[in-house]
């Protein structure tokens, strides 16, 4: 048998399939409703597939909205480790603090759980800044307010009376601060000499630097690595209570 | 026209039965013989004589399904016509369909008595009954019909390729059909 015998044979198979066959658009006219499920089944099976991938893709992040409002959680994790981090004790003991420790530590817990995400970013702009508001230093995180009490009228800042007292880790590459008002101080805790410096000055270690703004104005410091800018600081002064706000805007 | 109407021309002998006849199934026939012939001269030719053929069987018989009945004459008359002429063969649809149940059914020895031939047609009825729908579909509209896998794609909505592989699945469910009916 081979299929010539077939075709051959096939002559005499049942009339109704040939009937029923001979008019195409006929059949699909007629079975339009059995091959439309097969075409609706698929984009429903794509469309299945690819929810379960978005879902499974997503499973392993924190939800965006999350992610947005805990910006300083995850730049925090892009700073330098090495730098120790303040114990709640401390924060908590001066009162200037009191009501953004209560953010930082609920937004400190949500950061260690998002670890993973600081990793993905760049070796260059792996930095840490830390502001003196007291006796220790604190993170200044994204969008996170921090107050300097200023002991001096009329503009001046931290404790030590020289400026404010920022402690910068900068990247292998180092990092160029700028500021639009005052200048930069660095002071040698052995000798005890100050050093006034211009209103850009370049750190490729792990520095204590000093601010000093000559007005009430707000002022803007720029951290620059490689002449891009990577973090903005903006510093404002409130007279009636001689405090200073510091708040990372980038 | 109805079937019972135009079957009623041919049994009243009336002249018009053939235009009739013609009117609603001249296409039809003309591409049964054409997918067997490739060629639209002999296919004509084909169909003309089929019509004639109708007219010498009606009456005595009065076929049920005049469709089919039309259809199995000329396919008929088309492939006797075809397996005098090898090079019509070749390039027609024909010559391709049994290269493709060549390729199942590889055995050289030919069914050659009418009973043979009748018992294939019965089992090849039980195979086609238990296909679905569209493999129905399909696969006689390739066999019977002898369509091109582009007008098929056309009839069924299903992309080429995939017609494809349908019939090379039924061509091998076939294979293992008639093994299992102890015909090959």
């Amino acid at each position: 048998m081979n299929g010539k015998d077939i075709i051959q044979a096939m002559n005499n198979i049942d009339d109704k399939y040939i009937s029923e066959f001979a008019d195409t658009s006929r059949f699909r006219k007629k079975n339009k409703f059995y091959l439309m499920p097969r075409f609706y089944g698929s984009v429903a099976a794509l469309l299945v597939i690819g929810i379960s991938i978005f879902i499974a893709m997503n499973k392993n992040d924190p939800p965006i909205d999350i992610v947005q409002e805990n910006n300083n959680a995850v730049s925090e994790i892009t700073k330098n480790n090495d730098t120790p981090r303040k114990n709640d004790s401390e924060m908590t003991s001066h009162p200037v603090y009191q009501n953004e420790l209560n953010t930082t530590d609920d937004i400190a817990d949500t950061a260690e759980n998002a670890v993973n995400k600081g990793n993905d970013f760049e070796e260059d702009n792996i930095f840490s800044i830390k502001v003196y508001a007291a006796e220790v230093p604190l993170e200044l995180n994204l969008y996170e307010t921090v107050q300097i009490k200023g002991d001096f009228n009329p503009i001046m800042s931290s404790s030590r009376g020289i400026g404010i007292e920022f402690e910068i880790t900068p990247s292998e590459r180092g990092l160029t601060l700028q500021t639009d008002n005052g200048y930069f101080v660095t002071w040698d805790k052995d000798s005890g000499a100050i050093t006034n410096h211009s209103s850009e000055y370049f750190i490729d270690e792990k520095s204590d630097i000093f601010w000093t703004t000559q007005s009430s104005e707000n002022s803007v410091i720029n951290i620059l690595n490689q002449n891009a800018v990577i973090s903005v600081i903006n510093i404002s002064y409130d007279e009636n209570t001689n405090t200073f706000s510091a708040q990372r805007t980038q | 026209m109805e079937d019972e109407k135009i079957i009623d021309l041919f049994l009243k002998r009336s002249e018009s039965a053939i235009a009739e006849l013609s009117r609603k199934y001249g296409q039809l026939c003309m591409n049964v013989s054409m997918n067997i012939l490739g060629n639209s001269e002999d296919a004509e030719e084909c169909v003309n004589d089929s019509y004639f053929g109708v007219w010498n069987a009606i009456p005595p018989h009065k076929p049920d399904n005049l469709t089919a009945f039309l259809c199995k004459i000329v396919r008929n008359l088309s492939l006797k016509r075809c397996s005098h002429n090898s090079a019509e063969k070749r390039k027609s649809n024909y010559g391709v369909c049994i290269d493709e149940l060549d390729e199942c059914l590889p055995s050289q020895n030919t069914v050659e008595s009418e009973l043979e031939l009748n018992e294939l047609s019965g089992i090849l009825d039980k195979f086609i009954n238990q296909l679905d729908k569209t493999n129905q579909f399909l696969f006689v509209r390739r066999y019977w019909f002898m369509d091109s896998y582009e007008s098929l794609s056309k009839a069924t909505g299903i992309r080429e390729q995939a017609i494809r592989t349908r019939l090379s699945r039924i061509r091998s469910n076939l294979k293992k059909f008639l093994a299992e009916q102890e015909v090959i």
